[in-house]
């Protein structure tokens, strides 16, 4: 046990010595990034139509408020939430509504999904938008982030308002994350170079409504462009806002540091338990991209309207950044920027997480951040696992990825279970330094369903089982209430009937005795 | 227009490969492959070949036999590794069946039978050359002595007619070629009641040192080339750090005990097949522990098992009982040494079913 920590230990302090980096494993991916970043946000044409999907975000699918044929404006919501998780959503520009139905999205499974579509006229009238008093409680900051319908914007699509805690000075510290480890994706680069006070002032705002007293931006430091920005407008602004600890934090380049877990490690030295939140830390982490929206749903009063994202890759002929209404079909984004290929490999996101594309009129959605199109390559061929342990030491997380790999071929729930499968986060690095190149994380995505199910089927068992118990507990307290009452008959007939054949001397006989 | 559809991210791999590292390995191999050839002869390079030929078509018939693709996994070049390792333990000018049925033995038995690469239990190189070493004794145990000692030594054409048909040129006697190696004279001067000065002293192996110097430069060129392999990420500390310490520390204690009969750290440490073993074949993954405290432990009990074999056994070296002997520990290692998860307070043992 002890030998076991102190190996942990020294294989930490030797990353930590030689990287700078105070997490387990990692990797360092070819980042290409540099292709995307030579010029600035741009802003293509309107697409002919906007696909607006209604599961923007983790949770049920939001509640359409239009009809067919009816004309809205821009920030006009068109779909409210469905509670618990759900953030309403607005229309990006005016036009009108010309279906509602399903379409297909997002969603890894390529299955359509419910939409409404938007067909622009192109006038981009927008509804009055109204800027908002800096929010100074919790519970104002909270009503400002739904109805803006902000969403974690790294990815996770987990709605804002219900990341953060809902009584003041329950959290200390809001991280910022501008990590932005995946390769190929600048957005958040380039949202950080161009519009720095965007992400500060948003951090700031949140922070202060949170009574937070420290803001720690985490960015890596192959973004020296976006930290200058950010260094920038810290001194300006230093002189009249210092009631909050403004820290930027520059951390080494090292995939995954943009997940939550690992970014919080890096800049506080703490681990998040398995079974607890950032949140019982008193740390909470926002997006980049998520504060610049929250900065402009106070200080403009705007909803989600538009989104930054990447469109890169070996295949894309200008790759560049972009800032799309919601419901742009990627397609639209990549004819614009101009496809070297007809058959790229098309992915939302970044190589090392992205998920296929299952059709070119899919729509940009408010997570996305990427379209990377690069051209096929053939793929390596799999050996099998020569247990080099490469994978284990590339997990973030310490996981055991070639034994789980075994356990995942066997659908062994019980040792994929005690190697903690569902802590996996499925960030590829174990995959993308695998030797025999076994495509590893869809290994354990597959044996994930098999513990939900396995887990499912559990209880369905449990339940069986106790229901069974309390029909037998219920058939046998029966049985023995009627037992009972037939005995009490009994003994009530027997008693009535030596009443009857009583005779005094009878009764008394036993006196007699004694 | 349609986009091709991939099947799951990552989408991007990293520059290494099985073939890489096994090439990497057989690089680190080199120093020593010279260094050996330096003091005993090409003999080794015809010990390559033969062994080369033999794994070779071994594992393009087992691949058959089993229905694999046989160009993909013929060329992982893990047998060469397998042939490598066990030319490096068999003795230089050893006849040529000996290192055929040590290679087949390794890829037949102790490799395909158990399910081909990465599914072998056992080391197969520790295999088929413990098949060969309880098979063989007699032949095992001549050791060519080091052509700086022997007054008129083979050349290659000599060593090559010797390997296949076990003549040698006339005037030239076995006994004036061969000797013990310093492990083998350590060993029987012991057990003949000699001190270990009288035995530095008279066997010729020694050549007047106390470490024998073709034991020495082999060791170092092992080292550097292990240390290539650290270097490289190719193998980890644990396995070599463990072995190594295990070994040294043993031998301290018993050699400040009784320096006249237990040899010191250095000497087990650059005799025999210890270095050969620290960073080549305890460090084998496939047959060894996962875990990164596993693999201590690995390297520990490999190193305790080869001194006291070395010490207390029949055998003058034990690198491929001990290793033998640890693979057979390795699932139960593993499941023993499973390290925190991220988030999680304690280590949990993974459970049997």
């Amino acid at each position: 046990m002890f030998i076991s920590r102190f190996i942990e230990q020294v294989d930490l302090w030797w990353h930590r010595l030689r990287e700078g980096v105070h997490f387990h494993g990692g990797i360092h991916p070819a980042q290409n990034k540099l292709i995307s970043t030579h010029q600035a946000i741009q802003k293509p044409p309107l697409a002919e139509k906007l696909i607006i999907s209604l599961t923007q975000h983790i949770g049920p699918a939001s509640v359409p408020q239009v009809t067919i044929g009816q004309r809205v404006l821009g920030g006009e919501l068109i779909a409210r939430c469905a509670p618990p998780l759900g953030v309403p959503i607005h229309a990006p520009t005016s036009g009108t509504i010309t279906d509602i139905g399903d379409y297909v999205t997002n969603h890894p499974s390529g299955i359509p999904g419910p939409c409404i579509v938007l067909t622009p006229d192109g006038l981009d009238e927008m509804l009055p938008f109204t800027p908002k008093a800096a929010p100074h409680s919790v519970q104002s900051l909270k009503a400002i982030l739904l109805h803006a319908g902000i969403i974690g914007m790294g990815g996770a699509g987990f709605p804002s308002f219900r990341k953060i805690a809902n009584k003041a000075g329950q959290i200390h510290t809001l991280i910022v994350n501008a990590a932005e480890c995946e390769p190929f994706i600048t957005c958040d680069d380039m949202l950080m170079r161009e519009r720095p006070h965007e992400v500060i002032e948003g951090a700031i705002m949140v922070a202060t409504a949170l009574g937070a007293n420290k803001v720690i931006i985490g960015i890596e430091n192959n973004k020296p462009e976006a930290i200058a920005a950010l260094q920038t407008y810290q001194q300006q602004m230093s002189v009249n806002d210092v009631a909050i600890e403004l820290l930027i934090s520059v951390v080494p380049t090292i995939y995954p540091m943009g997940s939550a877990n690992q970014l919080i490690t890096q800049l506080t030295g703490k681990e998040v338990p398995a079974d607890a939140h950032s949140t019982d830390l008193g740390l909470v982490m926002f997006n980049v991209a998520t504060l610049a929206a929250a900065y402009r749903a106070i200080k403009i009063g705007k909803p989600v309207l538009t989104r930054i994202i990447t469109i890169t890759g070996f295949a894309i002929e200008r790759p560049c950044n972009v800032e799309v209404p919601i419901g742009t079909p990627y397609e639209h984004i990549a004819r614009w920027a101009g496809l070297k290929t007809p058959h790229g490999t098309w992915l939302m996101g970044g190589p090392m997480m992205g998920v296929p594309l299952h059709s070119p009129q899919a729509p940009v959605i408010k997570t996305s951040n990427c379209l990377l199109i690069n051209t096929p390559e053939p793929t390596s061929e799999t050996l099998p696992c020569i247990r080099c342990g490469a994978c284990m030491d590339a997990c973030p997380i310490n996981l055991l990825p070639q034994q789980l790999y075994w356990h995942a071929k066997s659908d062994n729930v019980n040792q994929l279970n005690a190697l903690h499968l569902n802590d996996c986060i499925e960030c590829g690095c174990c995959a993308y330094v695998c030797p025999s190149h076994i495509p590893l994380v869809q290994y354990y995505r597959h044996a994930k369903v098999a513990v939900r199910k396995d887990k499912a089927e559990k209880e369905a068992q449990q339940r069986a089982k106790q229901r069974h118990e309390a029909q037998l507990t219920r058939k046998a307290n029966e049985e023995k209430e009627r037992a009972e009452r037939l005995a009490a008959k009994k003994a009530a007939m027997m008693a009535a009937d030596a009443e009857n054949n009583a005779t005094p001397s009878a009764a008394e006989a036993p006196k007699e005795l004694t | 227009m349609q986009p091709t559809i991939m099947h799951a991210s990552p989408y991007d791999w990293g520059q290494q490969n099985v073939r890489k590292v096994m090439m990497q390995v057989q690089m680190a191999a080199t120093p020593a492959l010279l260094v050996h050839a330096y003091f005993f002869g090409i003999g080794i390079f015809v010990q390559i070949a033969i062994g080369l030929t033999f794994a070779f078509l071994a594992e393009a018939l087992m691949l058959q036999l089993r229905g694999k693709p046989i160009k993909p996994y013929l060329t992982d070049w893990s047998v060469v590794l397998t042939t490598i390792d066990i030319v490096f333990c068999l003795p230089p000018t050893s006849p040529w069946w000996i290192i055929a049925l040590a290679t087949l033995f390794a890829v037949v038995i102790a490799k395909h039978v158990f399910g081909g690469l990465g599914y072998n239990v056992f080391n197969p190189a520790m295999a088929g050359y413990a098949f060969v070493l309880i098979s063989f004794p007699a032949v095992m145990t001549v050791w060519h002595l080091p052509n700086a000692l022997v007054s008129n030594p083979l050349d290659a054409w000599q060593t090559i007619s010797f390997i296949f048909s076990g003549q040698l040129p006339n005037g030239i006697g076995l006994d004036a070629l061969t000797g013990a190696t310093p492990l083998e004279a350590t060993r029987t001067g012991l057990l003949n009641g000699q001190t270990l000065d009288q035995i530095m002293q008279h066997e010729i192996i020694f050549a007047g040192n106390s470490i024998a110097p073709s034991s020495f430069w082999l060791s170092m060129a092992f080292l550097v080339g292990g240390i290539g392999l650290l270097i490289k990420g190719i193998i980890r500390w644990q396995m070599p750090v463990g072995f190594i310490v295990a070994i040294s520390l043993l031998a301290t204690i018993f050699h400040s005990y009784d320096p006249t009969h237990y040899t010191n750290a250095a000497f087990h440490l650059l005799s025999g097949a210890t270095m050969l073993a620290a960073f080549f074949i305890i460090t084998d993954p496939v047959t060894g522990s996962t875990t990164p405290s596993g693999r201590l432990y690995f390297g520990i009990g490999a190193g305790v098992l080869v001194y006291v074999i070395r010490t207390w056994g029949g055998y003058a070296d034990a690198i491929a009982f001990a290793v033998l002997i640890m693979n057979m520990l390795v699932p139960w290692i593993d499941s023993v040494t499973v390290p925190r998860v991220y988030g999680h307070n304690n280590a949990k043992r993974a459970h049997h079913e």
